[in-house]
C-alpha cells in the first residue's frame, strides 16, 4: 500500500537525479573540453603588419596578386566604360555576389555567383533583356566560370589587369 | 589517431597582402588575400547554411579578387585556439577559418597536387 503510493514520487526523484547527473556530466565535459585544447594546440604568434608603412617585409614574398604602391591604383576612373576585352570587377553587392546567367535576361537560368570583387574578362555585349544591360563574362583563370551579368554590379579595372 | 595541426604563427602582411603561415609540421602557406576573402566560410558567403561543407570549394583557386574593401584586411584574430577570424575593410566579419579548413585551403603547388 505505501509502496504503491510512494513508488510515482520515487520514479520522478531518480529521473530528476539522473536529469542532474548527466548535466553535470555535461558540464565538466564542456568546460575540460577548451583547456585540453589549449594544451595541444597552442594560440599561435598573430602578428599584421600594417599597410602605410612604405617597406616591404621581405620575408613575404608576393605569389599570384601583384602589390601595388597605393591601393586605388588598380581600380579604373571615372570614363571607363564596359566592352570587350576589358576586365571588371563586380561591385557593390554588399557581399552577397552576383548571379551570371546563361543569357542576357533575368528570366535565363543563373549558373553560378560571381564573388563581391571578382574579376571577369569582358567577352561580349552590351545587350538588353529584361530591362538591364548585360555583358557576357569569363573568369581569366577558369573558361568555364562563364556568364551573363548585369552591368550595374561591375566596375571597370585598369586594363592591364592581369 | 591524426596529430592535429595548427599554426605556429600567423602573419597577415597588408602590404603584399599575403597572409603567411608557418604550421607545426613546418609547411609555410601563404594566401593571397583575395584567395582568403573568395573563401570566406560564412554563411552568407557559402549561400547559406546547407551549403556549408568544411573543405574549402574547389573553384576558390581559380576565382581572381580585385583589390578593393572586400579584399583588404583590416584586422586578424584567433578565434579559441581551434580557428582564425579576418575582419575585412568592407565590414565582413563572419568567416571562421578552422585550422583544417585552412590548410586545405594552402595554394602552393605540392597541396594543390593533393
Ligand atoms: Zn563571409
Ligand atoms: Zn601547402
Amino acid at each position: 500500500m505505501i509502496r504503491r503510493n510512494f513508488s510515482p514520487l520515487v520514479l520522478a526523484v531518480s529521473i530528476g537525479l539522473a536529469i542532474a547527473l548527466l548535466g553535470a556530466i555535461f558540464a565538466i565535459i564542456w568546460s575540460s573540453l577548451p583547456q585540453g585544447e589549449t594544451q595541444l594546440m597552442p594560440t599561435p604568434i598573430l602578428t599584421v603588419i600594417p599597410a602605410p608603412t612604405a617597406t616591404l617585409t621581405p620575408s613575404v614574398s608576393p605569389i599570384s596578386l601583384t602589390p601595388s604602391a597605393t591601393s586605388t591604383l588598380m581600380v579604373g576612373g571615372t570614363g571607363n566604360e564596359i566592352q570587350v576585352g576589358v576586365y571588371v570587377q563586380i561591385t557593390g553587392t554588399g557581399g552577397d555576389g552576383l548571379r551570371l546567367r546563361a543569357g542576357p535576361g533575368t528570366e535565363n537560368e543563373p549558373i553560378f555567383l560571381g564573388r563581391e570583387a571578382e574579376v571577369f574578362l569582358v567577352k561580349d555585349g552590351p545587350k538588353e533583356g529584361s530591362g538591364y544591360t548585360w555583358f557576357f563574362l569569363e573568369a581569366p583563370y577558369d573558361t568555364t566560370r562563364s556568364g551573363w551579368a548585369v552591368a550595374n554590379y561591375l566596375q571597370v579595372i585598369a586594363s592591364n589587369e592581369p | 589517431m591524426v596529430a592535429p595541426i595548427f599554426p605556429k604563427s600567423i602573419t597577415a602582411d597588408k602590404n603584399a597582402r599575403v597572409l603567411t603561415v608557418i604550421w607545426n609540421d613546418e609547411h609555410n602557406s601563404q594566401y593571397p588575400f583575395g584567395l582568403l576573402r573568395a573563401a570566406c566560410p560564412c554563411a552568407e558567403c557559402r549561400g547559406g547554411h546547407e551549403n556549408m561543407r568544411s573543405e574549402p570549394d574547389p573553384d576558390v583557386f581559380s576565382v581572381r579578387m580585385a583589390e578593393s574593401p572586400a579584399t583588404k584586411i583590416r584586422n586578424v584574430e584567433a578565434v579559441g585556439s581551434y580557428a582564425l577570424t579576418i575582419e575585412w575593410e568592407d565590414g565582413h566579419h563572419f568567416g571562421i577559418y578552422n585550422w583544417r579548413y585552412l590548410r586545405l585551403l594552402c595554394p602552393c603547388p605540392i597541396c594543390r597536387e593533393k
